[in-house]
């Protein structure tokens, strides 16, 4: 039945998932910080959307969905999307073991992203690289899961999001052992980065309106002002409709229904808007707090910036939905 | 969480699809006021005759009583269909109805639902006044008992359809003692009595869409109260949100065609000092593809809405967020539209097809049934409990 709400099982899982991120990774005043995922990934909270067989609970792609807009909502490490799509890419390649060793976090993930910089066209940024695993690069026309050791000239650079390490690197196509790829994922990797976008909009939301209710000034809790409350109402409903289209971008995936992939890219346009715009006001309205590293707001403001890059940036997708359209 | 239909589902909705293409009136709604609301009228008489009437109304009372998804279906098909809009019967079928529906007396029901569905009667709004908008509580037409009747005097604005209206509801001030809710009458005002005046105000895209009414010692039957006399605030409070997220399907279906005709608008403009079209211009491009990734996610916000309303009967404040969204997002998409139109914008006719026409009209949407600025009050009171305005409160 047409339904865009969790039943109560599928909220169960929903709501399970928040507490134990709550207590698992809380945000320490500002700091960067880079938890392991293994806890997670051994509760099996990698798999929500991948099959039993390979060590998933198969619960579909919208509850998938759900589960990263929690992950973006405590700022986890972006090694839990490397993962994820990880396991999805070894998945479609008909490599199902290493998917269910991407799923279980045995093996680390990093993410490539194109950066010609030296290198020209095998420049890329690897983000949160270590000495083993693998190495995700994000190309839209195709998703490649090839060896760390592919990974050349590896150097070590300051990042803006200060809980990733940042390395520019070079991958030439020739030398990548390519174990695994895919052409046709590209939908669900902006699904599950739109999640996680909307989960991280909501985040600021509750940041900003926790310290409007503590926060007083001229005799009264600064919620009260009305362009303080304004901005903040602009933040809740940002993240609703980024949070809402994304379910319906999931669904629409699941069900192969046509206009899926521009469901998609809709998607992360709106979750791109609401992570921004959400972290700025986050900061704003925590005054001269929200300017310094002491205040959380900045960690949402640059995660969104990592995320945001992942898939190309909001102009990528409203060109691909130009394409689409056409 | 699912975007399938069952089988029954799937009839209901080509039978829905069937009877609307044999059925919607081909020829353009008349734009002469009295032939506009024979239109309207026919067109909702055609509606009950054939059992279409109150699809969402108890079967009690006439409706149909149908599912909620049902509901969104025959919405959907009939936004599809390019059915006409309710027109001078939208305060009838969408307000005053579900009004009368919680709160009036058998006999108010038995009188006046059946005239609604079959088109029988027009209905219009007396609730803003000159100095009562966003305050509507501070209202001060009076409302006097003498003997069995109640005395009305003063003035409403913004009565939309007050001049081909049959019936008003109509909110007076029967106490003016004690807090400003607690003097309040909900009365049904039959619109020929005499005493009233009415004067149409021209909007900004040109048309006499609303009116000012002026009472003087009109005389209206005590039985036509709603609820109690000084309870009318709550009778106000306690129409149902019948639409419970319906409401919104025509605006969004709406905005995804003018957005699919900006799109074509735009590819068959040539760019004036260069090659290619309006639709390679880089900055057109971006803001119709925001405004289209936008407008699928009120589509998304709408299933949201309907999916809640499957759960609960009351109305959330969260409608509140998808009023404002829409909102906004309808007077971007028209801004849109006049750049892509070009300087042919500067042509104003009144055509109500016409994009400049769209834009003017879609000011009011941050204004009419709450202002955007009173809808973030309430986003950020009651939905985020962020402190109340003393003030305003």
């Amino acid at each position: 039945m047409v339904d865009l709400l969790p039943t109560e099982e599928q909220e169960g899982v929903q709501l399970a998932l928040r507490e134990f991120l709550r207590d698992a990774y809380p945000l320490r005043h500002g700091e960067a910080s880079a938890p392991s995922i293994k806890q997670l990934c051994d509760l099996g909270w990698l798999g929500v959307g991948l099959p039993s067989q390979i060590g998933g609970s198969g619960l579909g792609l919208a509850q998938e969905a759900m589960a990263f807009c929690e992950f973006g909502r405590f700022l986890l490490p972006p090694t839990v999307f490397g993962g994820v799509v990880a396991a999805h890419v070894a998945l479609a390649a008909n490599k199902p073991d290493l998917a269910s060793r991407c799923l279980a976090g045995e093996i680390d993930v990093a993410l490539a992203l194109h950066n010609p910089g030296r290198h020209g066209r095998d420049g890329f940024l690897l983000i949160d690289g270590k000495n083993g695993g693998l190495a995700l690069v994000l190309d839209e026309d195709r998703l490649v899961l090839t060896g760390i050791q592919d990974v050349q000239e590896r150097q070590r650079v300051a990042s803006l999001d200060g809980a990733v390490v940042l390395e520019q690197v070079q991958i030439p196509e020739t030398s990548q052992s390519k174990l695994a790829q895919s052409e046709r994922l590209w939908p669900h990797v902006q699904t599950l980065a739109a999640a996680y976008l909307s989960g991280l909009a909501e985040g600021a939301c509750d940041l900003s309106v926790d310290y409007c209710l503590v926060r007083e000034q001229f005799g009264r809790l600064i919620g009260g002002f009305q362009a303080i409350k304004h901005k903040c109402a602009d933040s809740r409903m940002r993240w609703e409709v980024a949070r809402y289209q994304t379910v319906y971008a999931a669904l629409a995936l699941e069900a192969v229904i046509d206009d899926a992939p521009m469901q998609a890219a809709s998607a992360l346009v709106v979750a791109d808007d609401a992570a921004f715009k959400n972290a700025r006001t986050a900061i704003q309205v925590h005054g001269g707090m929200g300017f310094t590293d002491e205040c959380s707001a900045h960690l949402y403001l640059k995660r969104a910036h990592l995320f945001s890059r992942l898939t190309g940036g909001k102009a990528r997708q409203l060109d691909r939905m130009a394409a689409l359209q056409d | 969480m699912d975007l399938q239909y069952t089988d029954e589902q799937k009839l209901f909705r080509s039978q829905v699809r069937d009877w609307l293409a044999d059925n919607v009136p081909k020829q353009k709604r008349p734009s002469d006021p009295g032939d506009a609301r024979m239109f309207d009228c026919d067109w909702q008489r055609r509606q009950f005759e054939d059992g279409w009437a109150g699809v969402a109304w108890p079967v009690e009372v006439g409706g149909r009583g149908l599912s909620l998804i049902h509901q969104l279906i025959w919405h959907e098909e009939y936004s599809r269909a390019g059915a006409p809009p309710p027109g001078f019967m939208f305060v009838a079928l969408n307000h005053a109805g579900p009004t009368l529906i919680a709160e009036a007396t058998d006999a108010q029901k038995a009188f006046h639902l059946p005239r609604i569905l079959s088109g029988e009667s027009v209905w219009c709004q007396g609730f803003s006044e000159p100095n009562s908008g966003s305050d509507l509580a501070s209202l001060r037409t009076r409302g006097v008992v003498d003997g069995d009747h109640l005395v009305v005097t003063g003035q409403k604005i913004w009565t939309s359809y007050a001049t081909q209206a049959d019936y008003q509801e109509l909110l007076v001030r029967t106490d003016t003692s004690g807090a400003k809710q607690s003097g309040i009458t909900w009365v049904i005002c039959d619109m020929r009595l005499p005493g009233i005046e009415i004067r149409p105000i021209r909007t900004l895209a040109g048309d006499y869409h609303f009116n000012e009414v002026f009472y003087s010692d009109v005389r209206i039957p005590l039985n036509n109260v709603v609820g109690e006399v000084n309870k009318g605030w709550q009778v106000a409070k306690a129409t149902l949100a019948f639409e419970r997220g319906t409401g919104m399907i025509p605006h969004q279906m709406a905005l995804n065609r003018e957005l699919d005709e900006l799109v074509e608008l735009a590819r068959e403009t040539p760019r004036q000092d260069r090659p290619g079209s309006l639709l390679d211009d880089d900055s057109i491009r971006e803001r119709l593809m925001t405004c289209r990734a936008e407008v699928n996610a009120l589509k998304a916000m709408t299933y949201a809405s309907i999916s809640r309303g499957l759960r609960t009967q009351v109305p959330g404040a969260e409608g509140t967020i998808i009023a404002l969204y829409h909102a906004e997002l309808a007077q971007r998409v028209q801004r849109l539209a006049l750049d892509i139109v070009g300087n042919g914008a500067l042509i104003s006719n009144g055509d109500p097809d016409s994009w400049t026409y769209r834009y003017l009209d879609a000011f009011k949407f941050t204004i009419a049934g709450g202002t955007s600025e009173i809808r973030r009050n309430i986003i950020g009171e009651r939905v985020l409990g962020l402190p109340r305005d003393e003030v305003l409160n």
